[in-house]
């Protein structure tokens, strides 16, 4: 989920707070599709990820875009994608809560234990998760990392003048970004549905993970964000559970360890990983030279 | 009846309309006249509402000499009667909680600002802000011994509870609420037009040239968020005793972002501005509110209090893009010289591109 927002951020200088509610609306495709459809888990993911990322789309070029034109600072772009979320985030509280259909509800799918492994009960769905994760980002890096289209958005990251002059069509790698980072939300908020519950406010809880996991990656860096999202997740579930059987702190806290770990990163190292990657590599440069 | 009916709506609304001017206009204080982004507004605002509750609770134990479970029912039968038959603790309690309140957020806000001095980007500082709230938040909401956590601290007193019956402590209250909200936009007015408040402006527009004429940036900033701060602070704690409840999950960011919502849809830097957005957002909450429990009795499924944001969401939107000056957008200073010449100053009223 991550992935998306420092996408948007690093190619279009959008801090895109709308993001999470690709999250939701994934969610409740999933949801809708699993409950009403009749539909298995593994057909949810392309409509999902359509769904996602038109509205990502259909958002760049009704409010983005626009404010860009006008000339809008970082500031009232994260303003107006923070309206946008509410927007969202609302329209799904309306209809859900309409007859009180959709607030809370867990999907109808039958998790079944395929085996144990040292104590963990191994699911199926877990099966279907991590592979389908995993091979989303790895595939995302090969296309962004070997592909013409993935060069050219990286170029337009590093300075859009510059990509525009040579050529390149900032339109297309806005879509295509958007595509990708508002499909991979929803694709992530529907099978994230499957372990907690539909909810409006799913993606407002991932926000700061996914704000966190961003920071701890530097905010402009792809694999930072990676490995800041596994530390993340770790940190919330392994450390706290250390710290509950070992200090006593109440698993309630759960919650502040994304939190914490974004007020430490950004006062003592606003860089992130990436940054003490980056100063290692300048010295070892200075240090050969 | 029907009378009484419209002077308590009329009053519920002032005061709610009180406590937003006053936090509207510390946050036009901190962004509209300096650019700080400060997405933490509701820390701030919650650290006063939360000081209010704890001080309120332990000094009606202190003055009963008693050793009350302070979440409990008798708990709150104590702190009534104790602030029905003693002046000193009614009065007293309110005071202290006023400077309890108002220097704990001030402090805090220095702590975060002096911490995140180094970071020159300013929406990081915007992030930070906005993961302590919800830090504290949850913090407030776990912890027992605040606010009694989950469940919020009921039955804070009305400071005017021994004059008479609740009706009158009410008006005075509310009375009280309207004199702090007035001398903080007086005394805003006067420093934003002083020589104090163009240091701030020109701080807003070029850093790097606000600082070549010797101003101290970073002690500006914390001067700016200590007295922002500290006005949320006092908000909260007059929020705290009108409603006479504190709970931590009223204190969620979406509060923050209605803070913002006024300050952006009345207009930036400038004083009028942010208060006809208050009183904007205040209206659209109160007639939400209303309209809430008229469709209930109609049996229309709409939930009015999610329409609400749908309806904030869009008009920011529009705002944003149309008038991105707000409703009143700043106008140039007024100084001596301008009224003898006139000349047209530069209008800030539009993003410039970066």
């Amino acid at each position: 989920m991550a992935l998306g927002l420092t996408l948007t951020l690093a190619i279009l200088r959008i801090p895109n707070i709308a993001h999470a509610e690709y999250v939701t609306i994934g969610a409740y495709v999933s949801f809708t599709l699993i409950n009403y459809g009749g539909l298995q888990l593994w057909q949810v993911i392309v409509p999902s990820f359509l769904t996602g990322g038109a509205i990502a789309i259909v958002s760049y070029y009704t409010v983005f875009k626009p404010l860009k034109k006008r000339g809008a600072s970082m500031f009232i772009l994260m303003v107006a994608s923070f309206a946008l979320a509410l927007i969202f985030r609302y329209i799904i509280y309306t209809i859900a809560g309409i007859g009180n259909w959709g607030l809370g509800v867990k999907p109808k799918i039958v998790t079944n234990a395929m085996f144990r492994l040292y104590g963990v009960y191994i699911t199926d769905i877990l099966l279907m998760a991590l592979p389908t994760s995993v091979i989303a980002m790895t595939a995302l890096y090969l296309f962004i990392m070997r592909t013409r289209t993935g060069k050219q958005m990286r170029a337009v990251a590093e300075d859009q003048d510059l990509a525009v002059a040579s050529g390149i069509n900032p339109e297309k790698i806005a879509v295509i970004t958007l595509m990708i980072s508002g499909g991979l939300a929803s694709v992530a908020g529907s099978f994230w549905v499957i372990f907690t519950h539909a909810h409006p406010d799913v993606g407002l809880e991932a926000l700061l993970r996914m704000i966190a996991a961003s920071a701890l990656g530097g905010f402009y860096s792809y694999p930072g964000t990676v490995a800041g999202a596994i530390i993340v997740s770790f940190s919330e579930n392994t450390i706290m559970d250390v710290l509950n059987r070992g200090f006593g702190l109440s698993l309630a806290l759960k919650p502040l360890m994304p939190m914490a770990i974004i007020i430490l990163v950004l006062i003592t190292r606003p860089a992130g990983l990436s940054g003490i990657v980056l100063r290692r590599k300048r010295t070892l440069q200075a240090e050969g030279e | 009846m029907v009378l009484d009916q419209i002077i308590s709506i009329v009053i519920s609304t002032g005061n709610f309309y009180a406590i937003w001017l006053i936090l509207t206009l510390s946050l036009n204080y901190e962004y509209g006249y300096n650019g700080i982004l400060n997405f933490g507004k509701v820390l701030f605002f919650g650290l006063g509402a939360f000081a209010a509750g704890y001080v309120a609770a332990n000094l009606a134990n202190l003055f009963a000499g008693m050793s009350v479970d302070m979440c409990s029912a008798q708990a709150v039968q104590l702190r009534l009667e104790t602030a029905k038959t003693n002046p000193v603790f009614a009065v007293g309690s309110f005071l202290t909680a006023l400077a309890a309140g108002s220097i704990l957020a001030g402090l805090i806000g220095l702590l975060l600002t002096s911490s995140t001095a180094r970071i020159k980007e300013g929406f990081i500082l915007g992030i930070v802000l906005l993961a302590a709230g919800e830090t504290s938040r949850i913090v407030v909401r776990n912890y027992e011994p605040i606010v009694c956590g989950y469940h919020g601290l009921v039955g804070i007193p009305n400071p005017f509870l021994f004059i008479g019956d609740a009706q009158t402590a009410t008006y005075y209250l509310s009375a009280l609420i309207w004199a702090v909200a007035a001398i903080n936009f007086i005394i805003m007015f006067k420093v934003t037009r002083s020589p104090y408040g163009r240091m701030l402006k020109a701080m807003r527009e070029n850093e790097l040239a606000a600082e070549s004429f010797g101003k101290n940036i970073n002690k500006v900033r914390r001067q700016v968020l200590f007295i922002g701060s500290m006005m949320s602070g006092v908000a909260g704690v007059l929020y705290a005793y009108y409603i006479g409840f504190v709970a931590a999950d009223d204190f969620t960011s979406l509060k923050t972002f209605d803070i913002w919502v006024a300050m952006l849809l009345g207009g930036v830097g400038n004083h009028v501005g942010a208060a006809s957005g208050a009183l904007l957002v205040t209206v659209l909450d109160r007639a939400t509110r209303t309209l809430r429990g008229w469709l209930a009795t109609l049996n229309i499924p709409i939930e009015m209090l999610y329409v609400r944001w749908v309806i904030v969401g869009i008009l920011m939107l529009i705002v944003l893009m149309y008038r991105p000056g707000g409703l009143i957008p700043e106008g140039p200073i007024k100084t001596p010289a301008y009224r003898l010449f006139g000349f047209n100053g530069v209008r800030w009223g539009r993003w410039k591109r970066s």
